[in-house]
């Protein structure tokens, strides 16, 4: 279905320390490794989520439920094809991600809102876990058991998952790339920042992120307009598709978001004495 | 005279039930009827998406959600009715089940799903039949201007889409179809008056008679109503889809539980 691209993170970069940590809390080498790959793991599950928004968009793609969850599957299919270790465990990075952000949340006490279009961050989490426990009980059996996953709800995972990967497949058939064929350009802008940020642009740009998930548009997909992969400071923790633009924005500040998420776990852990 | 005794207890077993019995209550009929429209629509999209093998990259009882929703909305009328007291179901069911958290250690994922689906149906509801519906428009104190902007663009796209995909099944004028049959099985005293209700209203044949006039069906269809089997550590589903059957089902107890609801449920206003 979906050629392969290359998710090896550069892990050159290393955050000399957390930018929302609020007391000294100094990383060792392993949990900075960790945080890398937290970090990496849900920014490019997110990016796929906002480019299957753009697929939708530029194809005009029937969706007959709730596009927030189509969108959703179609990033975890993606980088579940990708068969290697490495897009394994960013998956199982971005169903802790949507686990803990359910629990910050709750924390700050902020009520779930079932108005929003998108599906409550439990519920993402679940939906991950129950496609990666679909796609693969051996890989995943352990990890789905550890996240407490309901064994009702395993049971229809294979099924969920094959389905859903087989609606893609045929409502994407008709846009994939057929040897010979001349694609447009995707192209790929860096916005400044500020200092605080930087070291996400940083992260950003030295892990090829937006590169590789470029090479994959086009190697894959008859795109039928140019479109841009922008990283910009936009002083709200988000990403989302402009179909007005056509651009697929990430803020810096939700990769910023995503650290604070990391840390916050870490916090949690070491005031429950399990740490 | 211990027959004589067991038959005054039997009287008054039934009187006691049928004056408990919100049945009685035109009100409430209308509710529980308009529910199980809705919720008999709902399965019908679900069909359709296996009858026809349609794409869901999503939940397809989301997909249902929102072709019950879109499909009443173009019958207009009373039909937009039903999709007010549909919405106002799923309110009284998540309340339901919200009181039942504190009791179980299920994750919130077997609970949500009413709070997220009433809104998602009010949403569709409010943006389907012009904005200008007073009931729904109280209720959407709940949405933000962003959230209704965005209900607007997602009900837009939905309803396109389910026409996009059915045009190619509607049933073209003078075209013979398959038949929809109807079937109503017995069931016990207690769930008798709900079995009466459906017949009555003729709420299965007007299910049936929609789906036979409008989508050229591959092969007959039945719409059953039957008592169903609950059974332990599993999640009892009222209303289901049989693929290999072809066969819609609804339990009384679909019925019943409306009932109940609206009778512990029934806002002065209502």
């Amino acid at each position: 279905m979906f050629k392969k691209i290359i998710l090896i993170m550069m892990t050159i970069f290393i955050f000399a320390q957390p930018s929302y940590a609020e007391d000294e809390l100094v990383l060792t080498k392993q949990e900075q490794a960790d945080l890398i790959r937290f970090v990496s793991g849900n920014t490019i599950w997110t990016m796929f989520h906002e480019t299957g928004h753009a697929l939708v968009s530029l194809f005009d793609i029937p969706i007959l439920g709730k596009e927030e969850d189509a969108v959703d599957n179609l990033a975890t299919i993606i980088m579940l094809l990708q068969e290697n270790d490495q897009a394994d465990e960013y998956l199982k990075q971005t169903a802790l991600g949507w686990f803990l952000l359910d629990e910050f949340s709750d924390i700050a006490g902020e009520e779930l809102n079932f108005s929003d279009n998108h599906s409550l961050d439990q519920q993402r989490a679940y939906q991950t876990i129950c496609f990666l426990y679909g796609a693969d009980k051996q890989i995943f059996g352990e990890f789905a058991k550890m996240m407490e996953m309901p064994e009702q709800r395993l049971e229809n995972c294979a099924y969920d998952f094959d389905r859903t990967l087989e609606s893609w497949d045929r409502v994407l058939a008709p846009y994939i790339l057929k040897p010979g064929d001349k694609n447009l350009a995707v192209k790929i802008a860096y916005g400044s920042t500020t200092d605080a940020l930087k070291p996400y642009k940083d992260l950003l740009q030295d892990s090829q992120i937006l590169e590789n998930i470029q090479d994959f548009i086009v190697t894959n997909y008859k795109i039928p307009t140019t479109f841009t992969l922008k990283a910009e400071t936009c002083d709200d923790a988000n990403a989302y598709w402009d179909a007005e633009a056509k651009q697929v924005i990430l803020c810096y500040e939700l990769m910023a978001e995503f650290e604070k998420l990391f840390i916050f776990d870490i916090k949690q852990a070491i005031a429950q004495g399990v740490y | 005279m211990k027959k004589l005794a067991s038959l005054f207890i039997i009287i008054i077993l039934v009187w006691q039930s049928a004056s408990a019995s919100p049945l009685n209550n035109p009100k409430n009929i209308e509710f529980l009827n308009a529910n199980a429209r809705w919720a008999l629509m709902q399965k019908t999209g679900e069909a359709l998406i296996s009858i026809y093998d349609l794409p869901v990259m999503g939940r397809t009882r989301d997909a249902g959600d929102n072709f019950a929703t879109i499909s009443l909305n173009d019958m207009g009328g009373a039909a937009h009715q039903y999709l007010e007291h549909a919405r106002y179901g799923w309110v009284l069911l998540n309340a339901d089940q919200i009181e039942e958290l504190d009791e179980t250690n299920l994750p919130l994922e077997y609970y949500d799903w009413n709070a997220s689906r009433s809104q998602h149906i009010l949403c569709y509801a409010w943006m389907l039949t012009g904005k200008d519906h007073g009931k729904f428009l109280e209720t959407l104190g709940y949405f933000s201007q962003f959230e209704q902007r965005v209900c607007e663009l997602d009900a837009q796209k939905s309803t396109a889409s389910w026409y996009k995909l059915l045009t190619p099944h509607l049933l073209k004028a003078g075209e013979v179809n398959q038949q929809v049959n109807v079937e109503y099985t017995a069931t016990t005293a207690e769930l008798l008056p709900y079995r009466s209700n459906l017949q009555d209203g003729k709420i299965l044949q007007w299910m049936a008679n929609h789906i036979q006039a409008t989508y050229k069906l591959p092969h007959a269809l039945t719409i059953k109503a039957e008592t169903c089997e609950e059974l332990n550590n599993i999640v009892f589903e009222p209303l289901f889809w049989d693929a290999a059957k072809r066969q819609i089902t609804i339990c009384y107890q679909f019925l019943h539980e409306y009932d109940k609801l609206i009778s512990a449920n029934q806002p002065d206003d209502y």
